[in-house]
């Protein structure tokens, strides 16, 4: 209701993308993209005016992505919450949509499928606040 | 048939009885006794099959032809024995069932797009019209005049997808593609009691929208459970959400998502027990553990391939479907009893509990399942 739509506006989307980019930038520095995918999951920029913010987001996603190597995608996957899982799905489109990393995201997204089924990708695309 | 079997708690539905009626079934309604199914073949007019146990008969019984468009709704009153149909028309009919044959009454619903939905009240002595028109209207019998008035329910802010009525006769749910479920008070003086207390609260005006809730899809349908105290509705982004009313409005909501494709219609087995089918052609089932709903599974097993065929056999139609078809296997049936979208989900004998509820859709398929 609106409510929780004014909450949405007031919620400090740069400040939380700030506090992101730290807690993965540190994960990724100590070689643990496990931590740096939870980090960048965080908070997402949903509904958020900012196109910046939620490109930054997503350069966050794409950085943690890039460094996963394909048969670590599983487990990576695999040690994520539901909620979490939607939100990768969300960035792996906008990750295709700005050709970002195309080939990667494209396994991944094989991947989320396999465990989330087709609900995953029909949230993905209904999600009406856009990433 | 598959054999059914139970894991602890939960059990598979089987399908007793089912039967293609027609090439595609727009929705369909029990009489009281589940000895006969009214359905809209997609088409103008409502057919009236037979149903003795495990069969159907294939020829319909009666053909009621008075709408001009598709029949979108239709419910049949287990105590009055009414038919209420609803019509893309934009229209809606009472029938009577007078000396074996079906007589309408033409109601003014006054709207000026389509019917989708249409739901007698528990009582009978109301009913509610879902349209395109933003609007439901829900009509009482005004005996002076001898015919059905009808009032309008506003609000929407785009086609009301879906409707249901609380136990109460009073409360009203609509589900609407402007992605919100309602709860609105549908009281009519003259014909309603004084409601008492209820979860919205002792003042209901009619057409006073008494909650609203979100939801990242379309709200296909929305259904209280049997004591009141509940409301479920499903939504076009793959979720069943759950609504507690027993501590007062708006009430605790759950959103439980899952992984197959949306639900478009749903029906309470019980309090803590709930079957929806969608887009996967399949009933799923959810059920409330400890407070918390989640999904538990699909409800229709998967059928074995045509096990007979032996390894020569399989081979022989391996190739063959290479040389035909240029693939390696040319089975195009869907492994589930439903081979197009079912849309409707009716209970056969309602109550606090459910056993056996039936299903009809897009592929002409009426299906009976036991619990």
């Amino acid at each position: 209701m609106g409510d929780v739509e004014a909450a949405e506006e007031q919620f400090d989307h740069a400040g939380a993308l700030r506090t992101r980019q730290e807690a993965v930038n540190r994960a990724l520095n100590g070689g643990n993209t496990k931590q740096a995918l939870q980090a960048a999951l965080e908070n997402p920029p949903l509904g958020c005016k900012d196109e910046k913010i939620k490109l930054d987001s997503l350069t966050l996603v794409t950085n943690t992505v890039s460094r996963v190597k394909d048969n670590e995608i599983q487990a990576h996957v695999d040690q994520l919450s539901s909620f979490e899982v939607d939100t990768l799905m969300k960035f792996i489109y906008k990750g295709l949509g700005e050709a970002q990393e195309c080939g990667r995201y494209l396994k991944w997204h094989e991947v989320v499928t396999n465990k989330a089924g087709l609900g995953v990708i029909v949230r993905a695309i209904a999600e009406r606040r856009g990433l | 048939l598959h054999p059914p079997y139970s894991s602890p708690g939960h059990s598979a539905a089987m399908s007793i009885a089912n039967l293609r009626l027609a090439d595609s079934i727009t929705c369909h309604a029990w009489n009281n006794n589940c000895s006969e199914v009214a359905i809209c073949p997609n088409n103008n007019q409502v057919q009236i099959f037979k149903r003795n146990g495990t069969q159907f008969d294939p020829e319909p019984l009666h053909i009621l032809d008075e709408h001009d468009q598709v029949v979108s709704g239709i419910d049949w009153a287990p105590k009055t024995n009414r038919l209420l149909t609803s019509a893309h028309d934009r229209n809606a009919y009472v029938w009577r069932f007078e000396q074996n044959v079906w007589k309408p009454t033409l109601v003014i619903l006054r709207i000026n797009r389509a019917a989708t939905h249409c739901k007698w009240s528990p009582n009978e002595n109301k009913f509610a019209v879902a349209s395109g028109a933003k609007v439901v209207s829900v009509c009482y019998f005004e005996v002076d005049n001898d015919w059905w008035v009808s009032k309008h329910i506003k609000k929407h802010k785009s086609t009301v997808l879906k409707v249901d009525w609380h136990p109460n006769n009073i409360l009203l749910a609509t589900a609407s593609s402007d992605f919100k479920a309602r709860v609105f008070s549908g009281f009519i003086k003259g014909v309603d009691e004084r409601p008492g207390e209820t979860p919205f609260g002792s003042r209901l005006p009619f057409g006073e929208l008494l909650a609203e809730y979100p939801s990242n899809g379309w709200v296909h349908s929305v259904k209280w459970a049997p004591s009141g105290m509940q409301l479920a509705f499903c939504s076009h982004d793959s979720t069943v959400s759950f609504v507690d009313v027993s501590g007062g409005a708006p009430g605790q909501l759950q959103s439980v998502k899952f992984n197959g494709l949306p639900v478009v219609d749903i029906l309470w087995l019980n309090e803590d027990a709930l079957v929806g089918i969608g887009f996967d052609n399949n009933p799923l089932l959810f059920s409330r553990n400890g407070g918390t709903w989640s999904f538990t599974k699909r409800l229709d097993e998967a059928k074995k391939e045509a096990a007979a065929a032996g390894a020569n056999r399989a081979a022989f139609n391996m190739f063959k479907a290479k040389v035909e078809v240029g693939a390696e296997s040319n089975v195009t049936n869907l492994n589930t009893l439903h081979q197009n979208l079912p849309n409707c989900l009716k209970s056969m004998n309602p109550g606090a509990s459910v056993r056996e509820f039936s299903s009809s859709g897009l592929d002409g398929i009426v299906s009976v399942w036991k619990n």
